[in-house]
């Protein structure tokens, strides 16, 4: 190179220097900078601090955003309730983003900054405890108690659900049962009446050889953990088994799984033998178990399934279009041996108000939620989704008793979620690590089904499992 | 820059040399094993574009059809209606283009430093610059989540750019491209006066446009087809990408597959229709390396 | 260059400061600060929000490091790797040699084997979704073979990888037939035609002539794809989420899944995140050494 001067200057150096510097403290603030400002759970959650009030005062409406987990019939449901909702007041403008599952929306929500999060989100019941924990939301029950809103005409199963230490956490809104999807023309061709479907797990296998004798593929499972292991709970709480200790987690942290085992087996063992006996169809593992409806349209058709109520509206919308011949019906849960002692407890989810929001958001989420359980929307939400009506007066409502009429399905898990005794087994568990061990739940059962792995065996090391799970939470979250 | 004679410019130009056209009898044969292969190869972009232009009742239909009838475009156009598809396009496409610039014009700078100046630890410098190759997105993406949510930059084009704009590989591809530039060329320049930048901008970029060509081509579609970044640092469905938006649609629609297959269908077309223009330059780019020279 | 007598003109060394400093900066807060950073939380614990953060030791990155998960995922990513690096330059090799003749309409085959090379990971996985479909897939209804019934591929312990490992195939497809056709443009063409002159068989041509030549390419080849084997995600986040039996859980899905799924451990997916780095840096140090051998522009 041509043009050089000869020695290196000062500045140079100087230069070099900042260079180094620049560099080192960019790794140096690698392990000084633990002092985290860009997470944080606070200590405690603040019950304190809804002022329902401060809605009057606004000039323009409050903006808010609610994350919510529904699709399908539902999502189209939910976006023009919040349309109505936006046009009928000018308090409050709602926009609502689709996370497009339970799963997914409490993931984005523990990974987001603490401005990023929603003013209102939408979670299953498993994200109970965990939530509280994280101590960033504000109970529900404050709002409650600064409004005075009365739960008088609610079904008190779907409010014990996320009750604890008599707080309301997150407000009730869209609940589901899981019922017993059958189609009634491959009952009558196989010579069953397709109005006495089966009420238990032995009754249900019989109904199944029957099925399959005329050419079905009998009953359609999955092994989804936001599913199948839903089921499995539903199960044991209709039996009135609860499913972890102190309460069901209910008059203190569970430490560790206190269901039944032998139940746990029955369960496992009915499901194992459905399938090694060509009575039932493995789905696999896919979202809230939607495979086993389309198990319905596949050669031979699968005739019955286990799943969620609230896929009543979307499922009942396709079937003209996808599969005419059937003959769709639902009937309550089928029962274990056992005598039902319990009662089925409430699925689907409930609306979190997240904290560190100012009074006039939070007074104006808390007036969203509260919309959404008036009767009226209610009774709309109902017959849009396939989700219960959760208060007697929207039951009562002349829509909802048409709709009825005109599709009993919609009926069936209403009813369910009446029947049976109010206890801890039927107001649902409440763990930390409640999906991780759902998710544990579904590994044992590909065990069994795939690897062939015996149902005692694996139902002791899920025990184990679940504990180990349990223990690891309890230790992270400073207990 | 001296023609390469080994690398293929495009690949209609890949053509071995020095043989006789084969006989009729043996081509008949290769025709064959090639539509064969060709149709195997196609099979699955076949199925996903059927599905996308027949009522769904038809794609569950048993058994299955490979011919899609009755056609439709209804699939399509729900698809485009409800996935938001026009948005995580243009989302893409911003986010593709700035760190393609960014990407180049920092590997240019460097690259021109690393060849052109002296200056003290400039192996070690360039040896960190290759050491940054060791450490891909995978390895730190909780550290650069946790930075990027305390600059406030989750959802935003900040966010799913900044730690893009430099690269290791394009700053090594055009140093060596930079390097093989007859010497003679910085010495007339210096002869003329001319400086450092001027050299840079109006001799060694233009000389060296083939190499750059392949850089930007190459980062282009990395970044296009980022997967892992874009789905931690969006939660807003108005800042995904098109990749994360199919990923959102897929979930969401499970139950009706077909559209699925629309999306992805309309997600893939704006890319193959890009890299049929640019064909030349993607192949040098991702030859680079393959070849002996 | 020139001398290597250590003389520096100021102006040189302070525009060589500038010319690098946007890319040190980009590097220094994306690269090196968050590597560190990484080490560091391997160190911590955290609750399932991410706070919380307490120093629980060394004794984590030996906790992790051979923990059955980590284990199993690194064992996973391997048997992963060997499913889809050697069938994929095999495949590679195959259709570019059947492309590389002279004929008439050889672009239009050549565009079409090239082809997936523009296809995303999410595309080609979404795809695949579909075929592998037990409701509307297409295998399962024309082949009437029983792993393609439900459960289905996707879910049978045996097959996920496999299927996950098809789709990869065909996304690198393009990619491997573009450099093993750069690789055949190299090799001179003298010598075939004095091996025709031998009257040495194509087969044996192949096996004297191309293969030997071509050695350089496939390292490239095997060395890239390894590398991108590794770093996999998009396949197993949209076709298994891991599953079944944590059968396709790959390292990068695996650190993802406990960094940012419903487990939230940010100090295990960062110990998995380093244990990922040192695969990394061992793969990409025989990469350079192949890319500084081989890489001539002019």
């Amino acid at each position: 190179m041509p043009i050089e001067k000869a020695q290196p200057t000062s500045r140079t150096l100087k230069r070099l220097r900042l260079l180094a510097l620049l560099l080192t403290s960019a790794l140096l603030a690698a392990a000084c900078g633990g002092g985290d400002s860009d997470s944080d759970s606070g200590s405690e959650g603040d019950e304190s601090s809804c002022q329902v009030d401060v809605l009057n005062d606004v000039s323009e409406p409050v903006e808010i955003v609610f994350w919510h987990a529904m699709t399908a019939a539902n999502e189209t449901t939910i976006n023009s309730m919040a349309r109505d909702y936006n046009s009928a007041q000018d308090k409050v403008a709602v926009s609502l983003v689709n996370q497009t599952s339970y799963a997914v929306n409490f993931d984005t929500y523990r990974n987001a900054s603490v401005a990023d999060r929603p003013n209102i989100i939408q979670l299953e019941e498993t994200a109970l405890q965990s939530m509280i924990d994280s101590g960033t939301t504000i109970a529900v029950q404050a709002c409650v108690d600064a409004a005075g809103y009365s739960f008088d005409d609610h079904l008190p199963r779907v409010v014990d659900a996320f009750t604890v230490d008599e707080v309301l956490w997150p407000m009730p809104f869209n609940i589901s049962n899981p019922v017993l999807w059958y189609d009634g023309a491959a009952f009558t061709a196989a010579g069953l009446d397709p109005d006495d479907p089966p009420e238990t797990l032995e009754e249900l296998r019989e109904t199944a050889e029957a099925l399959v004798a005329s050419g079905s593929a009998g009953f359609a499972f999955d092994t989804s953990a936001s599913s199948f292991s839903w089921i499995v709970e539903q199960l044991l709480a209709k039996a009135g088994i609860p499913y972890v200790d102190t309460d069901n987690g209910r008059s203190g942290a569970a430490t560790q799984v206190q269901f039944d085992s032998a139940s746990m087996v029955e369960i496992i063992t009915f499901f194992r033998d459905m399938t090694a006996d060509g009575l039932a169809v493995n789905t696999g593992s896919n979202p809230d178990g939607t495979a086993n409806f389309f198990a319905f349209l596949a050669d031979p058709p699968a005739s019955m399934t286990i799943n969620t109520s609230a896929a009543l509206s979307s499922v009942l919308q396709q079937l003209p279009i996808l599969g005419p011949h059937l003959e769709m019906r639902v009937a309550p849960l089928p029962s274990l041996s056992l005598p039902d002692e319990g009662g089925a407890m409430v699925g689907g989810a409930a609306l979190w108000l997240p904290a560190e929001k100012t009074a006039a958001e939070t007074a104006a989420a808390w007036d969203f939620v509260r919309w959404l359980n008036e009767p009226q929307q209610q009774a709309t939400w109902h017959i849009g989704s396939g989700y219960l009506p959760i208060r007697r007066s929207a039951a009562e409502l002349p829509e909802v008793a048409t709709a009825w009429a005109d599709q009993p399905a919609y009926r069936v898990p209403f009813d369910q979620l009446l029947a049976g005794t109010e206890s801890v087994a039927s107001a649902g568990p409440v763990i930390g690590p409640h999906t991780l061990i759902r998710d544990e739940l579904v590994s044992g059962l590909e065990r069994v089904l795939l690897e062939g792995q015996d149902p005692a065996e694996m139902v002791s090391q899920f025990e184990e499992a679940a504990n180990e799970l349990i223990a690891d939470y309890t230790r992270r979250t400073g207990g | 820059m001296a023609r390469n004679a080994g690398r293929p410019s495009s690949l209609e130009s890949v053509s071995p040399r020095g043989e006789r056209r084969p006989k009729p009898k043996r081509s008949v044969g290769r025709y064959t094993l090639l539509s064969l292969t060709a149709v195997t190869l196609l099979l699955p972009v076949w199925v996903t574009v059927s599905g996308a232009i027949q009522p769904y009742s038809e794609v569950l239909d048993y058994p299955a059809s490979l011919i899609p009838w009755p056609l439709t475009t209804e699939p399509i156009r729900e698809a485009w209606r409800i996935a938001n598809l026009d948005r995580y396009l243009i989302n893409s496409a911003v986010v593709t283009v700035l760190i393609m610039i960014g990407q180049v014009v920092t590997s240019v700078l460097a690259a021109y430093a690393f060849t052109f100046l002296k200056f003290p630890y400039r192996r070690a410098l360039f040896a960190l610059f290759i050491g940054t190759l060791m450490v891909p997105t995978e390895v730190t993406i909780v550290a650069n989540f946790q930075t990027i949510r305390s600059l406030g930059w989750l959802d935003s084009y900040p966010g799913l750019v900044a730690p893009f704009l430099a690269a290791a590989f394009g700053t090594f591809l055009l140093r060596q491209a930079f390097m093989s530039l007859p010497r003679e060329m910085e010495e007339a320049a210096r002869m003329d006066g001319m400086g450092h930048l001027r050299f840079m901008w109006e001799v060694v970029v233009p000389l060296a446009r083939p190499a750059i060509g392949a850089v930007s081509v190459f980062s282009f579609l990395t970044a296009w087809n980022q997967y892992l970044w874009p789905l931690i640092v969006t939660t807003d469905p108005d800042m995904r990408t098109v990749q994360i938006g199919l990923r959102s649609l897929a979930s969401a629609n499970l139950d009706e597959l077909n559209l699925v297959m629309a999306g992805t269908m309309i997600a893939a077309l704006p890319i193959i229709v890009i890299l049929l223009l640019f064909q030349k330059q993607l192949v040098r780019g991702l030859t680079a390396g393959a070849v002996k020279g | 260059m020139t001398g290597r007598r250590s003389v520096y003109s100021s102006r040189e060394v302070s525009l060589a400061f500038f010319l690098l400093l946007p890319s040190l900066v980009v590097f220094g807060l994306f690269v090196f600060y968050p590597l560190v950073r990484t080490i560091w939380l391997g160190f911590h614990e955290s609750d399932f929000f991410g706070g919380n953060r307490v120093w629980v030791g060394p004794s984590q990155y030996i906790d992790v490091l051979t923990s059955p998960d980590t284990r199993n995922s690194l064992w996973i990513s391997i048997l992963y790797t060997l499913l889809t690096v050697p069938t994929g330059l095999a495949a590679g090799i195959g259709l570019a040699v059947l492309a590389n003749k002279p004929l008439r309409g050889m672009s239009v085959f050549r565009t079409i084997f090239s082809s997936t090379v523009a296809t995303s990971v999410a595309v080609a996985s979404l795809m695949f979704l579909v075929l592998f479909n037990p409701s509307v897939g297409i295998l399962s209804q024309v082949l009437s073979w029983e792993v393609f019934e439900h459960p289905g591929l996707l879910n049978d312990p045996s097959w996920a990888l496999i299927a996950v490992s098809a789709a990869t195939v065909w996304q690198n497809l393009g990619f491997t037939f573009i450099i093993v056709t750069a690789g055949l443009q190299s090799i001179p063409a003298d010598l075939y035609e004095s091996a025709q002159l031998d009257g040495l068989t194509p087969a044996r041509q192949f096996r004297e002539i191309t293969l030997p030549l071509l050695s350089p390419t496939l390292l490239f080849g095997v060395v890239v794809l390894t590398i991108i084997a590794f770093q996999s995600f998009g396949q197993v986040d949209l076709l298994t989420q891991g599953g079944p039996l944590d059968r396709t859980n790959l390292l990068v899905y695996s650190i993802f899944d406990n960094a940012f799924g419903p487990s939230k451990d940010e100090g295990v997916a960062s110990v998995q995140a380093i244990g990922l780095f040192g695969v990394m840096a061992v793969l990409s140090m025989i990469q350079f050494r192949i890319l500084d051998r081989r890489v001539h522009y002019g």
